[in-house]
């Protein structure tokens, strides 16, 4: 008989299957668990089971190399590495540059890089002196020719975020 | 307690217990049946997670930062045209039910329910879109449309992020993008979900052979199987699986993709479906039927599986159209709190089971 993994004592009626990309991970659950974590719920959200699978990800040595060296204490909110090693959770903005190289490397395994490529808050889409566009334009056709899609998507998006701000000012607005 | 901090405290639950009873009478228009592809995929949904520069994430927070924030996040809604009519509630100021409630909305997360202090959701109000306030981030944005609608939902989303964007200062690095509790969200903090309707796909024991051609997509699928390995309610939940290194819109672009390649997929098995097992089909779509005809105690989960029969037996003309909107609406109000409500008294689980049977029955019409 397979036990809830939830209650641990009620037989397993159901089970909550994830697939990353892959890889399956199973939850097992009698029904009256399932219920009462709001799992019978259709749209609902997973049990944070699941969200501690970063655990895992944690559990994968961090080269030496990467390693930030000694018993490392965030001055932001407390934190120290094993406190995050253990939740999988971060207390702060500040843990990000605390634990900035184990960070590298533990992102990269998560996502597969660690860089971000995305939109910027609207307060830093200005902080760039006098962008030109048209330059943009033409490294945009750059990264296409030599087919660097990432660095395309970038640009595309940063070139529609100055667009749409500079749209903006033109007509008066914040 | 002295009694003007009483009077306070009775006014303050008044607000929020005023708000849940103007939720109440209006469903979430995500419930609707409409939008493209409806058929298939009920919802999709845009999440944005974000934090304030300066100030603990929550997890870490003492309550006056988590304050804070709560108020911040009011004030910045307030001055800003994003979320008009838009309510405000306090998760510390309802019932465990109310707060459940919520979570059946999708409104507030389980973690938010079953954590309230400090905890606050504004949402407009057909509930498409939403900002949950110091759950495991500081804020988290969504908006839901139905059917495939994800282009919608994200620039529902954007505009909201933007303009809360410019009152707020959010945590934001140039290495790592937006800053979240969680490292599986850093970056775009952007979490793209569709939930896709699959029996035909589940009938024919094909989802885990439609999840292989998935693999290196870069998504995860949730699935609720239950004993024998049919699928709850046979809805998936597809959604990106990572935020950090990818734009926005090749995020969007990606999930697009797979959903519309589950949707063809999916039709495709429901045509094979009534050629090659008619008796199958029809047998599984009469015996729902007749249990929700008769039976007397229905749980929510068994009624997830009764209603994607009678879903699929309405959409292949096996039995008289049901509306998808009220297919739709039975996953939400017929859930635990919802019913609660609606019968005036807490009750338990036996008693629950009872009244949606009867509930269902008269809802369907069946």
């Amino acid at each position: 008989m397979i036990v809830c993994d939830l209650c641990g004592v009620n037989p397993a009626t159901l089970k909550l299957t994830q697939v990353i990309n892959d890889e399956h991970t199973e939850l097992h659950l009698c029904k009256q668990c399932a219920e009462e974590k709001g799992l019978g719920i259709p749209f609902g959200a997973l049990p944070s089971t699941f969200g501690a699978m970063i655990v895992g990800f944690l559990g994968a040595q961090v080269p030496t190399s990467a390693r930030t060296v000694g018993s490392l204490k965030c001055a932001g909110c407390g934190i120290t590495k094993e406190d995050f090693e253990r939740t999988g959770l971060l207390g702060c903005a500040q843990c990000y540059e605390t634990f900035r190289e184990d960070l590298k490397f533990i992102l990269r395994r998560i996502h597969g890089s660690n860089k971000h490529i995305g939109m910027r808050p609207p307060s830093l889409r200005g902080a760039m002196e006098h962008p030109d566009i048209e330059q943009l334009r033409r490294q945009l056709q750059e990264a296409v020719a030599k087919e660097e899609f990432e660095e395309a998507a970038r640009l595309r998006d940063l070139i529609t975020d100055l667009e749409t701000q500079r749209g903006r000012s033109k007509h008066g607005e914040r | 307690m002295g009694s003007d901090e009483e009077d306070k405290e009775a006014q303050a639950r008044t607000g929020a217990n005023a708000a849940v009873a103007v939720l109440e009478g209006r469903l979430c228009a995500w419930l609707d049946g409409s939008g493209p592809e409806a058929d298939i995929i009920i919802t999709s949904r845009v999440r944005l997670a974000r934090n304030l520069q300066g100030l603990r994430f929550p997890g870490a927070a003492p309550a006056e930062e988590r304050e804070s924030v709560c108020s911040q996040v009011a004030a910045a809604i307030a001055a800003s045209r994003a979320l008009p009519q838009s309510l405000h509630l306090r998760l510390d100021e309802l019932s465990a039910l109310d707060r459940r409630f919520l979570m059946e909305r999708r409104l507030v997360s389980p973690q938010s329910a079953e954590r309230p202090e400090h905890a606050a959701v504004f949402a407009d109000l057909a509930q498409t879109l939403a900002v949950m306030v110091n759950e495991e981030d500081h804020l988290r944005l969504q908006a839901i449309a139905s059917g495939l609608q994800i282009e919608e939902a994200w620039e529902a989303v954007r505009t909201l992020d933007d303009e809360l964007g410019e009152r707020l200062d959010y945590a934001f690095s140039e290495q790592f993008g937006y800053l979240t509790a969680c490292p599986t969200n850093t970056g775009t903090g952007m979490r793209v979900s569709i939930f896709a309707h699959l029996p035909a796909l589940a009938l024919l024991e094909e989802v885990d052979k439609a999840l292989k051609e998935f693999a290196g997509s870069e998504i995860t699928v949730r699935g609720f199987y239950g004993e024998g390995s049919r699928v709850q309610g046979n809805i998936f939940q597809i959604s990106n699986q990572l935020t950090l290194g990818r734009a926005e819109k090749a995020i969007i672009k990606r999930v697009r993709g797979i959903a519309e390649r589950v949707v063809a997929l999916e039709r495709e098995a429901r045509a094979r479906l009534l050629h090659q097992r008619p008796l199958r089909v029809r047998d599984l779509v009469y015996r729902a039927r007749a249990l929700l005809q008769h039976a007397q105690l229905i749980s929510s989960l068994e009624l997830m599986n009764l209603l994607s029969a009678v879903r699929v037996g309405s959409e292949l003309g096996l039995l008289p159209p049901i509306p998808r909107r009220r297919l739709n609406e039975l996953l939400v109000i017929a859930l635990p709190a919802h019913l609660q409500k609606r019968a005036g008294k807490e009750m338990d689980n036996e008693e629950r089971d009872a009244y949606r049977a009867q509930f269902v029955r008269e809802y369907l019409g069946v």
